[in-house]
């Protein structure tokens, strides 16, 4: 199974909920060490990223949609159904898990290109918004088995 | 099967490739999209049938940036694993501004305004364009974008060694 998570630019919530799944991250103090994290522009929005396989096999991406939540899952179904391909996928929405300082930061520092005032934003929405996303991936790692 | 896919973001997607297929020629545009309703002038799929080409043809249509939209598409159809080769992509664009103005004006809820701009880009047009007009960026041709950036095995920490990125 694919299990995708996406969020505004797939560059914050969405890589530390993968990296979280993957057992990647374990410093929730050192975001900015995590492969694309605060990385990523307008021009990767829509571009799967692979991040890896965690313990049960399933494949883990990372993608930005912009503010279309929905756009993801109707293509991917529709191309599926169209296809006649194997479309078992897991698409887990990370938004619900930014905090003020998450989208503030991001925003700074991805629109803007202020790095320095959005990256220490980043890092302490970051840590709030650790419990959450670890709820979120411990019911996504149950679902997908 | 030869897949082709019309991709937009309005239901024009689903016009021109039921003018492929010779389902709903142009003069019927207007009474195609009197008949869809809210929801599927926002975001559609439709399969139109099989075109002179021996192609099946796909309209999938959503309200969203089309750049998203297509990187979207591409990134899909390269999970999806289809076999290459069998499989385009076309991203549509406005023949004119007659179309442009009517799509817009149905997305707008001028319905009468639309279909009126309609019927006069069914009056002025060329009745051969569509078949001139090639299907492009095909799959094959794009530079495949889904692909593993970052090759982490699962419980492996960034410290035991940072692997370079490959695109």
């Amino acid at each position: 199974m694919n299990i995708i998570y996406h969020c505004y630019g797939g560059t914050h919530s969405s890589v530390l909920a993968a990296c979280l799944h993957l057992g990647i991250l374990r410093n929730v103090w050192r975001p900015f060490a995590l492969p694309g994290f605060d990385r990523r522009d307008g021009k990767d929005l829509g571009i799967l990223f692979y991040y890896g396989r965690d313990h049960a096999g399933n494949r883990v991406y990372v993608l930005g949609r912009d503010g279309y939540p929905a756009a993801p899952l109707f293509v991917y179904r529709t191309l599926g159904t169209a296809l006649g391909a194997d479309t078992r996928c897991l698409f887990v929405d990370t938004t619900p898990c930014l905090n003020f300082y998450l989208r503030l930061g991001g925003f700074l520092s991805c629109r803007f290109g202020m790095k320095r005032l959005g990256r220490p934003l980043l890092a302490f929405g970051t840590r709030l918004a650790g419990p959450k996303l670890a709820a979120l991936v411990a019911a996504t790692r149950k679902v997908s088995g | 099967m030869k897949k082709l896919f019309y991709l937009h973001n309005t239901p024009l997607a689903a016009l021109l490739a039921l003018e492929r297929t010779g389902r709903v020629p142009a003069r019927a545009w207007p009474a195609y999209m009197d008949g869809l309703g809210k929801k599927s002038s926002r975001a559609g799929f439709l399969a139109a049938g099989l075109d002179g080409n021996g192609y099946q043809v796909f309209a999938l249509w959503y309200s969203a940036d089309l750049k998203l939209l297509t990187r979207l598409a591409q990134s899909f159809l390269a999970l999806l694993r289809p076999e290459r080769g069998e499989i385009l992509l076309c991203v549509v664009g406005y023949p004119n501004l007659w179309i442009f103005f009517g799509l817009t004006l149905y997305r707008l809820g001028l319905r009468g305004a639309g279909r009126l701009c309609l019927r006069l880009a069914a009056a002025f047009r060329p009745p051969q364009w569509v078949r001139k007009r090639q299907a492009e960026l095909t799959f094959r041709g794009q530079r495949c974008i889904i692909g593993a950036e970052f090759g982490l095995k699962a419980g492996e920490s960034l410290d035991a060694g940072r692997r370079s990125s490959r695109r």
